[in-house]
């Protein structure tokens, strides 16, 4: 290198600071700055747990947790059911959430798999906290029964009515000699035929007011019944809601 | 430069700059002018005109000298806005891929810190790997140049890639073989490993 490049770089950075062409960002830039993405990372976080707890909420009032105990093909109609919308919408705001943490941290000196996995954990374990406080429940009431939730309303009605793959939770209205009525989340009665390759897990004795599970194929208004589970009682919310998890 | 000045620590003159002293920024661009625009021609070549870069890095640095803390060195945050604007070069130039994502950061890797540092290379193999380090992708030149070159740790290395620790063993030693398969001679790099 010759002199002449350095005497060069220097004289010109020299004089535009001089001359005031050159600025410096003030410190209250940088802080407003760090308080941006301080504000960020607690958005991100706050709304990553709602949306956890949301995921929950929705497991359970569409019946959709209680597939996994209908073995393999209950398995995969779980995975067919889960709401893939609301999880491809998390995984958004993971990449978020990592990215403005390793804008201000050290953290980038771990591998990302550590940082992922501790703030998935964090985020996951406060969901799941949040999704057995009544709010999900309360805000479903207002929006399909009450009517009275304006803005979420249509979130909470969608993903909260949704229905599964083949899987149909309900409520026994009627029993008969082909199997029995119930009454579906939308209110609608369908029929539940029963035959020989049936599998009512647990062996238990269906009655009327039993809140169950049906995994069978609809056709023509009737469902032939693969495998059924009556389902548990829950906390005491949405007793009246037919479809609910919840309900006893 | 006058010996009161060189008696100062880089960090001493930044806090005088923060504190209105903007005349003190030219000390410090006297001081790493020459690394910065030894930093500039190993890395981005005859790319782009390395004067040009280099007086961007400076103008960056005084622009953003207030996001700078006093308790740490100043040394790798002043290279760090250099890689900053070597990649922004390199990138707005299409002169070649940096993906924004590098697979090698996300898991550990069990790589212990090599046991040659930079000062033991022969001067036959310095002048041979600057020579070919154009022909290495930019992920593995930068850490072989902060290095062998710059005389930097692995940490603080990853300090200025924001990259983990491990990740600079791997890519150092990726490099090494992207280097050694070049010259296909082991003799020339017995002490590179």
């Amino acid at each position: 290198m010759n002199k002449k490049d350095i005497t060069s770089i220097h004289k010109q950075i020299q004089s535009a600071i001089k001359d005031g062409k050159l600025k410096m960002r003030s410190k209250k830039y940088f802080i407003a700055r760090t308080i941006l993405i301080t504000i960020g990372i607690v958005i991100i976080s706050v709304a990553l747990v709602y949306l956890i707890s949301f995921v929950f909420f929705v497991l359970h009032i569409t019946g959709a947790w209680e597939l996994s105990s209908f073995g393999l093909r209950g398995f995969r109609l779980f995975i067919f059911s889960l709401p893939w919308l609301l999880l491809s919408a998390t995984f958004v705001f993971l990449i978020g959430l990592e990215f403005l943490i390793k804008k201000t941290t050290i953290a980038y000196r771990k591998p990302l798999i550590y940082s992922v996995l501790v703030m998935s954990a964090l985020v996951f374990l406060a969901g799941f906290g949040f999704a057995r406080l009544p709010l999900h429940e309360m805000m479903y009431q207002r929006a399909v029964e009450d009517n009275t939730l304006p803005v979420m309303k249509s979130f909470y009605t969608e993903f909260g009515q949704r229905s599964l793959y083949n899987a149909h939770p309900g409520v026994v209205i009627e029993m008969n000699d082909n199997g029995f009525v119930m009454n579906t989340h939308m209110n609608m009665p369908m029929n539940v035929l029963i035959n020989d390759k049936t599998n009512i897990i647990d062996n238990r004795v269906l009655k009327i007011n039993d809140n169950v599970m049906v995994v069978g194929e609809y056709k023509d208004g009737n469902i032939t019944a693969e495998a059924i589970k009556i389902r548990r009682g829950g906390r005491g919310m949405l007793e009246d809601h037919p479809h609910s998890f919840m309900h006893r | 430069m006058n010996d009161g000045l060189d008696k100062l620590s880089d960090e001493e003159i930044v806090r005088q700059v923060q504190s209105g002293n903007t005349d003190m920024f030219g000390v410090l661009v006297l001081r790493y002018e020459a690394k910065m625009m030894r930093y500039a021609r190993r890395f981005l070549f005859d790319y782009h005109d390395s004067e040009d870069v280099v007086q961007n890095v400076f103008i960056k640095a005084f622009t953003n000298i207030n996001s700078f803390d006093i308790s740490k060195s100043f040394s790798p945050w002043i290279y760090r806005v250099a890689h900053n604007e070597f990649i922004s070069t390199i990138r707005k130039k299409k002169l070649e891929a940096v993906p924004f994502f590098d697979p090698d950061t996300l898991f550990p890797h069990p790589v212990a810190e090599d046991a040659t540092d930079s000062f033991v290379l022969e001067k036959e193999q310095r002048e041979l790997i600057e020579k070919n380090l154009n022909q290495i992708e930019a992920k593995y030149r930068e850490p072989i140049i902060l290095y062998y070159f710059e005389g930097f740790d692995y940490k603080t290395i990853a300090d200025i890639l924001h990259i983990p620790v491990s990740t600079v063993g791997v890519r150092l030693r990726r490099g090494r073989e992207k280097l050694k398969k070049i010259f296909n001679d082991t003799t020339v790099f017995s002490s590179f490993d």
